[in-house]
């Protein structure tokens, strides 16, 4: 997990993904979650996962590290797999495609998306503490990364990290955390009176209001949505999706290839 | 192992939609419980705890990451830590760590840790060092914690179908895991003893370092700014 790494991604890109609208992309991911929720199409599976590949490298974000960021949550989904070995090799197949699908539809989502605008829009539907707390995690996140990368360059200068001994440094570790734990509280009251004289009054993230879908939005909407329709509907029949998801994937991967060569 | 990495689409909707409802009470009920303190003035603490846990969450330690709530829980209280919770699994979830259709159940296990590993310092702080009762603390709720969530991939894996009303009597006369295996039945294929002893194990690692990590921070803590300590 490297949400700094993320953020850059998110601010930085000019792509048609970083150019739709953050409800577009909400209800795109949305569709791809509850594509991966209702289907067990193996093949139907790997083609919403490339179809979300696609799109990471159309929005011009890293492949190779997107797959990495995706891959580390589904750590827990191959001991889950593992668990079903003895069923054969699709069950843990589907089981890992479902994790690597929907951890990399929230990736794109984040890596296209500016966390602030994210966490405007779940303002509207979560409680006002929980919104700002979100809004100032944020800001505060990046505050803390910076303390703990100079406490640990402080802790190695200095000797703290040796190989072997496993207790002296977690002990060392353990009082560093302490001394982080006391410098962010000193930081939050700082922050709050900093705030304050500058006339907080008990809302920092305002809802992010819909203005309409526009054309960027609509090629990863649409063949989300098809997606969501073609695998519920063979999840629903009880059979396999078929022929449609390739057919789907083929059109929106030369659409999507031209639209990146020309710029779009 | 806490925190539940269990990807969407696993758990079956009737298990998610139940952690996104607790979590929803939680929530709402830990709100109803600071409803006299002044939330405006803690959104800065609140923020700066929750991202101290999803800093701790990049040390990775092994196969281990930390997460640091039984201190949050203490430093911030037990309310307060719910909400800390609920924050850090959604910004996790953002950045694809976790399921968003699990950020309910990962929420409220997360906001039980904090709770019970912030009831359980306040009882042991009183006979014993706040550094040694802030890690016996956490031993104590990461292990509830890891059954809880072991719980729920048990749940996630029941064939209900099987039971009847009779035999569901029996589980609630003897509510032990064997009458419950046997009763209900593990859906055909899952291991989930193999799945518990790798939790179990993967588990015991975890337990260890973060309370040894966590104590020694309380200890420091106590030390030069006591009254942080609740």
């Amino acid at each position: 997990m490297d949400i700094s790494k993320v953020d850059y991604w998110a601010t930085s890109g000019t792509s048609m993904m970083h150019r739709a609208s953050v409800a577009s992309k909400l209800l795109a991911t949305a569709s791809v979650i509850a594509s991966v929720v209702v289907s067990r199409d193996l093949a139907g599976l790997a083609a919403l996962y490339a179809l979300i590949l696609i799109t990471v490298r159309a929005a011009g974000l890293p492949v190779v590290k997107v797959v990495l960021i995706s891959l580390f949550p589904s750590l827990f989904a191959v001991l889950f797999a593992v668990s079903y070995a003895s069923t054969g090799w699709v069950m843990p197949a589907v089981i890992i495609l479902k994790a690597l699908t929907a951890a990399s539809s929230m990736v794109l989502l984040i890596s296209t998306t500016p966390y602030t605008e994210v966490a405007g829009s779940l303002g509207r539907i979560l409680p006002r503490v929980v919104a700002d707390g979100m809004f100032m995690t944020y800001r505060s996140f990046f505050i803390m990364l910076e303390m703990l990368d100079h406490f640990i360059d402080a802790l190695r200068l200095r000797g703290g990290f040796r190989p072997g001994r496993m207790f002296a440094n977690a002990g060392n570790m353990g009082a560093g955390i302490g001394m982080l734990f006391i410098r962010s509280y000193d930081k939050s009251q700082r922050l709050y009176d900093v705030m304050s004289v500058r006339g907080y009054s008990g809302m920092l993230a305002p809802p992010v209001r819909f203005k309409g879908f526009g054309m960027v939005d609509m090629p990863y909407l649409a063949a989300t949505g098809s997606f969501l329709l073609m695998l519920s509907a063979a999840a629903y029949k009880g059979v396999a999706a078929g022929f449609y998801p390739v057919a789907v994937l083929a059109f929106y991967l030369v659409f999507m290839e031209a639209a990146r060569a020309w710029k779009i | 192992m806490s925190h539940l990495h269990i990807p969407d689409g696993i758990l079956p909707v009737w298990l998610w939609v139940s952690g996104l409802a607790l979590a929803a009470f939680l929530v709402l009920l830990a709100l109803w419980m600071v409803r006299g303190v002044d939330l405006k003035r803690k959104v800065p603490l609140l923020g700066m705890m929750s991202a101290m846990m999803l800093v701790s969450m990049n040390i990775e330690i092994a196969p281990y990451h930390l997460n640091l709530s039984v201190i949050t829980g203490i430093i911030l209280g037990p309310w307060m830590a719910v909400i800390a919770a609920l924050i850090v699994n959604v910004v996790m979830a953002l950045v694809g760590h976790g399921g968003i259709t699990v950020a309910g159940i990962n929420s409220s296990v997360l906001a039980l840790e904090a709770v019970m590993g912030y009831s359980f310092f306040r009882m042991m702080n009183r006979v014993v060092s706040p550094g040694l009762a802030a890690g016996i603390s956490t031993v104590m709720a990461l292990f509830i914690s890891t059954c809880i969530m072991l719980g729920v991939v048990f749940l996630a894996n029941v064939d209900f179908s099987s039971a009847s009303i009779g035999e569901m009597h029996e589980v609630l006369q003897s509510p032990a895991i064997g009458t419950l295996t046997r009763t209900l039945g593990v859906r055909d294929g899952f291991n989930f003893r193999f799945f518990a002893a790798a939790a179990f194990s993967l588990g015991f690692f975890g337990w260890m370092i973060e309370a040894v990590i966590t104590g020694i921070a309380v200890k420091f803590i106590s030390k030069v700014k006591p009254e942080l300590i609740r």
